[in-house]
């Protein structure tokens, strides 16, 4: 690595923090450069990435259709408070209508935020105040979303916001209840004639 | 309080993602809709991470033929070029909402650069049939990963829906004992990390299982050479392990 690289790391590393690390145990790959599903760390060697990053990059680096929406964008008007309409706002709230088949959007700058309007809305307009989720799901890291996590991540923010409780949802009808106890009464007889 | 008129909602992902990618049976979805229409309860679908376009739908939840009260999603809305996420809601809470205060609010809610870019992401989803390669990508994909399941005696089972997957490791096939404890890691799980990055090759992988999820642009050729590594990192387990990868073993007694 060069040392505009190292530095890179270092700077990164001595006055930032990294999500769910040992911070001391944190090696951070820089990443220069992307193209597609490759990207470049601070020796210039390429990557493949397989987990899209953090499942997200669904169109890969450096699309050249969203460069160039994005620099629009930040040319014609860079912020309006949430209070206002604008061009962009209107015609993805109409886009998400028509393929989701559901009525309105409420923006966010991310999922743990969605989650925890989510539960907010849910609450106001049901007038209810439980919230039930699955054992082994992950809503998100802020307090509310991450207490409606059935993940070991939970912990650290346990007891959490009440009325959330992650459990089993199993939904077994009377059919595949039979079938499973046909097969396990198959699997003792069979180990039996053994 | 107890009974079901105090549940405001069930929250759940449309497919479980970083909990070991969970696919849900064909008719879990309809039984869940049905319950919560019985209770009045809502049904907020958390399609963050499986959402617009990595199964092959706009939604996970689109495949179970299900339409939930609340979808809320972020990732796969930019792609990540800019930080947006959306909380989308039915008909019913949008018309609460026209009479009654949504108490809540954001400095940078419908941020006009993020929406922009967001209109811009699903328009290339469409514009070049992305969802179709998907499809097309997914089923090389899952045709690899069963044949990695055949092949290795460290693969206990494989899942996936379009170009969303996991390998879930095991020490031993028959009795399913993890490669490493829950919440935890093991010395062979950390070999197989180790040989994918040297080979340069970005996975997440957690506790047991490894995630195969790349964008979904990406074609069979690219592909190709990221599972040849994957299968590269399984032969190192295996060896390992002790295993032979080729040995067929028997099913095990408790088949699903």
């Amino acid at each position: 690595m060069d040392a505009k690289s190292l530095k890179v790391v270092q700077e990164n590393r001595d006055y930032t923090m990294f999500s769910w690390s040992v911070q001391g145990a944190s090696n951070p790959i820089q990443m220069k450069r992307g193209q597609g599903v490759w990207f470049w760390d601070g020796d210039d060697q390429r990557w493949l990435d397989f987990s899209s990053q953090l499942i997200n990059l669904n169109v890969g680096h450096q699309h050249p259709k969203m460069l160039e929406a994005i620099k629009k964008q930040v040319d014609e008007l860079c912020f309006a408070g949430p209070g206002f309409a604008t061009e962009p706002r209107g015609a993805l709230g109409k886009k998400l209508s028509e393929v989701t088949g559901l009525a309105k959007t409420f923006f966010t700058l991310g999922g743990s935020e969605a989650n925890e309007n989510a539960i907010k809305m849910a609450r106001l307009a049901t007038g209810r105040e439980k919230i039930i989720t699955r054992y082994r799901s992950y809503h998100g890291a802020t307090m509310g979303s991450m207490t409606a996590s059935g993940d070991p991540r939970r912990w650290a923010v346990d007891p959490g916001v009440p009325g959330m409780f992650a459990c089993s949802i199993l939904i077994v009808t009377v059919a595949r209840l039979a079938r499973r106890l046909k097969r396990a009464i198959a699997n003792v007889s069979a180990t039996l004639k053994k | 309080m107890e009974g079901p008129h105090t549940i405001a909602a069930i929250m759940v992902e449309g497919i479980t993602g970083s909990n070991g990618l969970l696919v849900p049976p064909d008719d879990y979805y309809p039984k869940l809709r049905a319950l919560c229409d019985k209770y009045g309860i809502l049904l907020i679908d958390d399609e963050v991470m499986a959402g617009f376009g990595r199964t092959g739908k706009w939604l996970a939840t689109q495949h179970f033929g299900i339409k939930p009260d609340i979808v809320t999603c972020a990732k796969g809305l930019t792609s990540g070029y800019m930080p947006l996420g959306a909380v989308i809601v039915s008909d019913k809470i949008a018309k609460y909402f026209e009479t009654n205060m949504l108490w809540g609010g954001l400095t940078y809610s419908g941020h006009p650069v993020c929406c922009a870019a967001a209109v811009a992401n699903l328009r290339i989803y469409e514009e070049e049939k992305v969802f179709e390669n998907v499809e097309k990508q997914g089923r090389y994909l899952s045709s690899r990963l069963e044949a990695l399941k055949k092949k290795y005696a460290c693969v206990g089972d494989v899942r996936y829906k379009g170009l969303f997957s996991v390998l879930e490791l095991v020490k031993d096939k028959v009795t399913r004992e993890p490669l490493a404890p829950f919440n935890g890691t093991s010395p062979e799980m950390g070999k197989l990390a180790a040989h994918l990055k040297s080979k340069h090759l970005y996975a997440f992988s957690r506790f047991n299982m490894l995630w195969v999820c790349p964008p979904l642009i990406i074609n069979e050729e690219e592909l190709r050479q990221g599972l040849d590594i994957v299968e590269e990192a399984l032969q190192v387990v295996d060896t390992a392990l002790g295993k032979s990868s080729v040995a067929q073993p028997r099913e095990p007694v408790a088949a699903r």
